[in-house]
Parts: structure tokens; sequence; C-alpha cells
């Protein structure tokens, strides 16, 4: 945990980002809406589909960074601790991200009533975005090019591509269970890619110095 | 204490280190190159960031991969140095000890006795990112001995450290040399020649000589027909390397 606070530590400002987008950008949005109605919770869950899974992956590949791409990768390498190192990294950033996700929520229940649905969903799709920036950031040995694919991901799939297998994201009210359906697969199909990503970090990680 | 056997190294068609056998004990050793020679490559296999493609890297007769607690025998410093620039020196360190499994109680006086090494202790509270390249180099070598290690491989250690601090390192390496191995590569010759009791000189992935320091300078006398002064290291290794492709 100390060194989990330490590499937040080294983002300075950027760590920021994702609580400003939670805490200011998505409730001010939800709360904005449009001119001269009341904030509906279709609008909600649009908002927080598109913010909260593009945002999720922000702290762990500025994390990743630092072991593909900095003079600090050798150390880290030689001394880490387990194979799954990053793997648990991730893990944890995910934890971190939704506990801050749950207060935002709590808010949301207070204006809409029962929100839970549309936090599950959105706790997938976030482990989903960051399971795809791990994986691909162990294939790619780059972080950049995860991070790119993330945000135009979030983009094209919540914004114009709507009715897509590939798309993770759902339009509706999140009113009863059988709309978990698809946030359901979208978890399988995150820890499959977190499971890819645990077998590159195992195998490619050591020899690609 | 570490030994090197049969070890070779290939990065696609190019092999950079050709059967490497070594054997070191408690001492300083000076590994000599030119550029490209494969020293770094050799260090990288022995800290075990580079599986080989044969041979294998002992630590109490034991392969280093099989292993657990080799890495906290060791302290690495790499090449290239620079880690977590926007924190403190002392909280980069922190995190050198927690990420060595340096126990939490154990931590600050580490810290403090790594730091008062290289001279930097005033500097614990600068960010990383400030500090000039001599200071970060030098915050290398403190985090490489953090934790007392019994294994030290330095690769460049002096490189970009001005000529106080220099003698300074010279004079911590043969404090640290006493009860462990200390392995330095380098190119520059004059630290070899003030710090290591044995020398290896490696060219073009292959060992040309391996053995006490007084022995590479015979090497002067007896190939180049040194006359005059007592030949230097420097004598040795070039006599040992002219003339080699």
């Amino acid at each position: 945990m100390r060194r989990l606070y330490l590499e937040l530590k080294n983002q300075r400002l950027y760590v920021f980002v994702p609580p400003f987008v939670l805490f200011a950008l998505l409730p001010l949005s939800v709360l904005a809406g449009p001119q001269g109605t009341d904030p509906s919770f279709l609008l909600c869950g649009t908002l927080s589909q598109l913010f909260i899974p593009s945002f999720a992956a922000w702290w762990p590949l500025f994390i990743l960074k630092e072991y593909h791409s900095s003079p600090a990768r050798e150390l880290l390498v030689v001394h880490r601790s387990s194979r799954a190192e990053l793997f648990s990294r991730m893990m944890a950033l995910w934890a971190l991200y939704i506990l801050l996700v749950a207060v935002v929520f709590v808010y949301f229940a207070s204006l809409f009533g029962f929100v839970w649905y549309l936090f599950a969903a959105v706790a997938a799709q976030s482990m989903f975005m960051i399971a795809l920036g791990y994986s691909l950031s162990l294939l790619l040995q780059n972080t950049f090019i995860p991070l790119i694919v993330n945000f135009a991901y979030s983009s094209i799939f919540m914004l114009a591509v709507l009715d897509s297998p590939l798309n993770i994201f759902t339009i509706g009210t999140f009113s009863d269970a059988g709309s978990l359906v698809k946030p359901a697969t979208v978890a399988a199909v995150a820890v499959v890619l977190l499971l890819a990503g645990y077998q590159a970090e195992r195998r490619l990680y050591r020899r690609s110095m | 204490m570490i030994a090197v056997r049969d070890l070779s190294k290939r990065f696609g068609r190019k092999e950079v280190l050709h059967s490497i056998s070594l054997s070191l004990g408690n001492g300083c050793y000076g590994l000599l190159g030119a550029n490209g020679a494969g020293k770094t490559t050799l260090i990288r296999c022995m800290a075990g960031l580079f599986e080989p493609q044969k041979g294998e890297v002992l630590y109490a007769n034991r392969p280093i991969h099989k292993l657990k607690g080799f890495q906290r025998d060791l302290g690495y410093l790499p090449q290239v140095f620079g880690m977590l620039p926007e924190l403190t020196l002392y909280e980069m360190m922190d995190y050198m000890c927690s990420l060595k499994g340096i126990p939490r109680s154990q931590c600050a006086g580490e810290i403090a006795k790594a730091l008062e090494f290289v001279n930097l202790e005033e500097r614990a509270g600068e960010r990383v990112r400030t500090l000039s390249g001599g200071m970060v180099r030098r915050a290398g070598i403190a985090q490489a001995i953090l934790g007392d290690p019994k294994v030290l491989l330095l690769d460049e250690p002096t490189a970009g450290l001005d000529p106080s601090e220099r003698a300074r390192f010279r004079n911590g390496v043969r404090e640290l040399k006493r009860d462990r191995t200390v392995l330095l590569s380098t190119h520059i010759v004059e630290d070899v020649d003030a710090c290591c009791d044995n020398v290896i000189v490696i060219h073009g992935g292959r060992i040309l000589f391996s053995g006490p320091s007084d022995e590479l300078r015979e090497v002067a006398v007896r190939r180049a027909g040194h006359k005059g002064e007592k030949p230097t290291l420097e004598d040795g290794y070039l006599s040992l390397t002219q003339g080699i492709a």
C-alpha cells in the first residue's frame, strides 16, 4: 500500500483528474441536464457510463508507464516481489476507484432513488477498461496507445456506435435486475482480459527488457 | 558467492555474450571493457533481468531464478537511473526500501545511512526531478546499498560524478568491499585501479582476462614490453585489448 501511495503521489496534479471527474464534472453535468428540465436518471446513466469507465484506467496507465518506459523499469523488475505485482496493482486501483464511485452514487441515490444497478454496471465497465489497458500495455510495452484506445473506445461506443456487439455500454434506465445481463457479460470479459494480462505479465515482462 | 557458469546471451541473431564463466567472492571486482563489449548485458544477466539462452547465474551455489531471497541480497545500480521524479529523494528511497522488502521499522535508519554514504542527506527533502545528473547518480548508488546487500552490481556508478564525489565513492567502495561482493562495471580504468583488487576484462562478449589487478599490470610488461615506471592498470588493459578487432 505504501508503494501504491507513493506511485500515486508521483503523478502530482494528474492524480486529481479522476476525482475531479467523479466529484465535479459528472454531478454538475447531470444536474445541468437539458435546459428547463429536472435532472433525469436516463441522463445520469448515460453520463455515468461516458465518464466513469473512461477515467478508470487513468491511474493504472500512469503507474504502468513507470514499469514500461521510465528509467525506473530495471529496478522495478529486479526487485519486484511477485510475478503478479502489476496484476495486484490493477485490482487495488479498481477497488479504490470504485470506492470513490460509490460515494458519488450515494449522492445520485439521494436524487434518483435506487441507482445500484447502474453502479454495478459502471463497476463492471470500469473493470473492463482497466483490464483492457493492463493487457494492451503489457502486449505493446507502451501506455500511450492504450490511453488513446481507452478514450477512443468510450467516445465511439457511447456516443456513436450504440448497437454494436462490441459495445460494453447500455442505453436504458437500469430499473430492474434484467439490466445487469450485459454488465455481467462485460465483467466476465474483463476477467478474461485480466487473466490474459496476468499471463503476459508473467511471460513477457521479464524477457522484454 | 556469486558465479556465472557457461553463460551465453543472444539478441536475435547477435550473440552478445559467449560462454562466460566467472566466480566472484568477497571483494571488489572491476569489469572493464569498451563500449558494446557486453558489460551491461552481463550485469543484467547477473541481476536476473535477462534470461540467458545458455548457462546460469549461481548465488550461494544455487541458480538465482530458483532463489526467492536473491533480490533481497542484491543491490543494483542500472546504467540509466531515474526513478519517480516527482517524489522527494527521501520518498524515493522509502519506495525502494519497500520494494526491497526492508522492514518498515528499519527504513529510516537505512535511508539516513545510504544518503550519508553519498553525501546527499541534506537533499532528502528535494524532488528527484530537481537534482543534478550527478546527484541522481549518487541517489542511484544510495538506493543500491539500501538494506546492506551482500552483492552489489554497479553499472557505470561514477559516470557524471565530479572529482570530489568520485574520490568519496572510491573510499566508500573500499569500506563496502570488506564483507560483500562488489562488481563495478566501467570504462574508467582509474576507478577500478583505485577500488578493486580484481579485474575482469571483457571484449566482444568474451572474457579476455580475469584475475588480480597486479596480474593485469604484468600483462603490460609481458605483451607490450612496457619499460620504465611501474605499469598502470590502463597499460595492462590496453596491451590486452590492442590489436583485437
